[in-house]
């Protein structure tokens, strides 16, 4: 993770007392700002500066769009879209809120397994905001550790966050395919092959987040080093490295349907959201 | 069955409800109205609901492309009692179909402007399909969608979807509608095609889907579908939606669409005429000019073979001790007046209304499994020179064993 900008620049340019480093991503940076008004509240505040040579217009307003028509716990809150004075120039910039407890990557590393209970209610989280977008026609394309907050450190209160790669499914497309859009170890099969992402993409991301949870490992890749995008697709197809003995057979079996090579035989996240209550209420 | 037949008017009996039917909550029988002898059908409804309701939904579909609108108004207003009416514009008649036998049918001419549809999705032609239907009496309206070809599958399907999308657009998203697809059954047999559709149906957010297939010809006229690749397909499709909690419509399907609705269809559509019977490729009879086409042979359902077939046969057969007869109200005036191709398929839609119906509760594969296992029992209780033979034989009954093996 780099950062173009300095702590002392962004508390500067919000007018804050202090600002930090959160992470970087395709389209932008994001800190953490400290004690600033935002809509008449002061507080703690996200704020996604987007990179300025990357910048399109198009983008930033399906992304603010995707998420200003959502109220939910479950996709982070855009509260405000405003141009910021920086140093280098001026720079569009999204604030939303802070969410304390740290992305499950965070949380992940060094952590090893999650206990099944709490697997079993992040990803009832997880499913139920998933649906949530899919009931409207969109998908973000781009579900990974990173981009999944806990509020508060509770793995039952998942976020989305970033939707720089959301999109809506009858949106005009801005990619040329083929294109891989994504983070490679989350694509599914057809997003490597550099295809359109449909809502089973999202799924399979999902797929690979919960193994991920349940095992502290990837499901096909133990590493990247040295691999090309295509040795990826090759590696991703068939079944995944089997499940520890303690996994519910339940929970091995809609997280390895999740992983399945053709889209349809993943299932909806409607479909997940009814196994998962199912095992909820075991 | 569970009421004793009669054949005086059914007592008033509340139906199903549509949403009841909508939500795959009853197995559901849909009438598909025939282009002859179709004015009992109404009776016939009523005697449905009396003896099966609450286990059993029941509606009618009319299809225009044979039907004056005048004959379509006068039907569906004496058909009130079924919650589900559709009024099926089937669009794969219309000018942009690659549907085989598209001209072989003449559209009325009531309808000529439904067929004229456009390249991509017009709100004016998508509208006028939609509200023609409701205009017309629907309870349910089918999306303004039909052929999806097997040629550039994937391309065709965007394209029948880019149809169902504006259709939903014009009716709302709270209105119940439809996705009216019509495919070949290469559809459910190759793996690329197959998964396209299944894709899409897990895809879409809609919730009913009318799915028509178009299948090879029936050696048999009258006899059901027993290709078990075909058969495997239908397997596949049932499962999915009701594992993805879709409600699967089939229209056109015969008992393939009971067999299926135990499968995990919600319902499927049948009527008393073989065409409405089996969407299928029709042999093309020879003959000389002037020659006389044979005489229609007198048939009947027997719900003991799961089959149709002669009515002389049936009486033979019947005449065993282990033949188990469904009497219905049109198999007793059979019995009395003697055998009409119009009293053998309502007796038709009766039997088959009692197997659908027989499909309510848990685990209704078991239930199809067995009315399947007796049909053989029978059949392999008799003596090899007794036992059906010919058109009479029920050669779909291994099929569908092993299908739901």
């Amino acid at each position: 993770m780099t950062s173009t900008l300095t702590a002392e620049e962004v508390a500067a340019a919000f007018s804050c007392e202090a600002a930090s480093f959160l992470g970087d991503g395709a389209f932008g940076e994001t800190w953490k700002i400290c004690d600033t008004e935002v809509n008449g509240v002061v507080g703690d505040y996200a704020v996604k500066i987007l990179h300025a040579e990357q910048f399109n217009l198009k983008l930033v307003d399906r992304e603010t769009a995707g998420l200003r028509r959502f109220d939910s716990d479950g996709i982070v809150r855009l509260l405000d879209v405003r141009d910021v004075v920086f140093a280098a120039g001026t720079r569009t910039v999204l604030v939303c809120e802070y969410l304390h407890g740290g992305s499950v990557k965070q949380n992940l590393d060094g952590a090893g397994r999650q206990a099944v209970d709490d697997v079993v209610a992040f990803a009832v989280g997880l499913m139920s905001t998933v649906d949530e977008l899919h009931a409207v026609e969109m998908i973000h394309r781009d579900i990974k550790p990173a981009n999944v907050i806990l509020r508060d450190g509770d793995w039952a209160r998942p976020v989305l966050i970033d939707f720089g790669l959301s999109r809506g499914l009858s949106d005009e497309t801005f990619t040329a395919y083929p294109a891989r859009v994504g983070t490679v170890a989350y694509m599914s099969p057809e997003q490597l092959r550099g295809e359109k992402a449909r809502k089973a993409s999202d799924i399979w991301a999902c797929g690979v987040l919960l193994y991920t949870l349940l095992t502290d490992k990837h499901p096909y890749i133990v590493t990247t080093d040295g691999l090309q995008l295509d040795d990826l697709i090759d590696l991703v197809v068939g079944a995944p490295r089997p499940m520890p003995d303690d996994v519910p057979s339940a929970l091995e079996e809609m997280v390895i349907r999740m992983l399945s090579d053709h889209e349809y035989q993943r299932g909806s996240s409607r479909r997940a959201l009814t196994d998962l209550k199912k095992l909820a209420t075991k | 069955m569970t009421t004793a037949p009669t054949t005086t008017a059914p007592a008033a009996v509340a139906a199903v409800g549509l949403d009841t039917v909508l939500a795959g909550d009853v197995p559901t029988l849909l009438v598909h109205k025939s282009y002859q002898a179709a004015k009992r059908v109404p009776e016939a409804l009523g005697f449905m609901n009396a003896m099966h309701a609450p286990d059993l939904g029941i509606g009618v579909v009319v299809p225009l492309h044979n039907h004056k609108r005048t004959a379509v108004e006068q039907f569906v207003e004496r058909c009130q009692l079924a919650p589900v009416i559709i009024v099926d514009p089937e669009l794969h008649y219309a000018s942009t179909s690659a549907w085989e036998a598209r001209a072989d049918g003449n559209v009325n001419d009531d309808w000529i402007d439904l067929m004229d549809d456009p390249q991509k999705p017009k709100p004016k032609w998508v509208g006028h399909t939609m509200d023609l239907q409701y205009d017309m009496g629907a309870t349910v309206a089918l999306s303004a969608s039909g052929w999806v070809d097997a040629v550039d599958g994937t391309k065709s399907m965007a394209r029948a979807m880019s149809f169902v999308a504006e259709s939903r657009a014009h009716v709302g998203t709270t209105t119940p509608m439809m996705v009216n697809l019509t495919f070949d059954w290469r559809w459910l047999v190759d793996d690329a095609l197959r998964a396209t559709l299944l894709q899409e149906i897990v895809e879409s957010n809609e919730p009913l889907w009318y799915l028509r297939f178009y299948w090879p010809e029936i050696p048999v006229r009258y006899g059901q579908l027993a290709d078990a690749a075909i058969l495997a397909g239908y397997r596949e499709l049932a499962g999915l939606c009701a594992l993805e909690d879709k409600q699967l419509f089939l229209p056109n399907s015969g008992l393939t669409g009971w067999v299926a609705s135990s499968l995990g269809a919600a319902g499927f559509s049948t009527g008393q005429a073989w065409p409405e019977q089996a969407f299928a490729r029709q042999r093309i009879m020879g003959g000389r000019k002037g020659q006389r086409p044979p005489p229609r042979i007198p048939r009947y359902f027997d719900s003991q073979l799961l089959h149709t077939i002669e009515y002389s046969e049936f009486e033979r057969l019947s005449g065993f001790a282990t033949h188990a007869e469904l009497t219905t109200p049109y198999s007793l005036e059979i019995d009395a007046e003697g055998h009409s191709h119009e009293l053998g398929g309502l007796h038709y839609l009766m039997a088959v209304a009692a197997l659908q119906a027989k499909l309510k509760g848990r685990r209704p594969e078991a239930k199809s499994a067995r009315e399947i296992a007796g049909a053989s029992g029978f059949i392999e209780g008799l003596r090899r020179a007794d036992q059906p033979a010919g058109l009479n034989n029920p050669l779909h009954l291994a099929a569908w064993a092993e299908l739901l093996r």
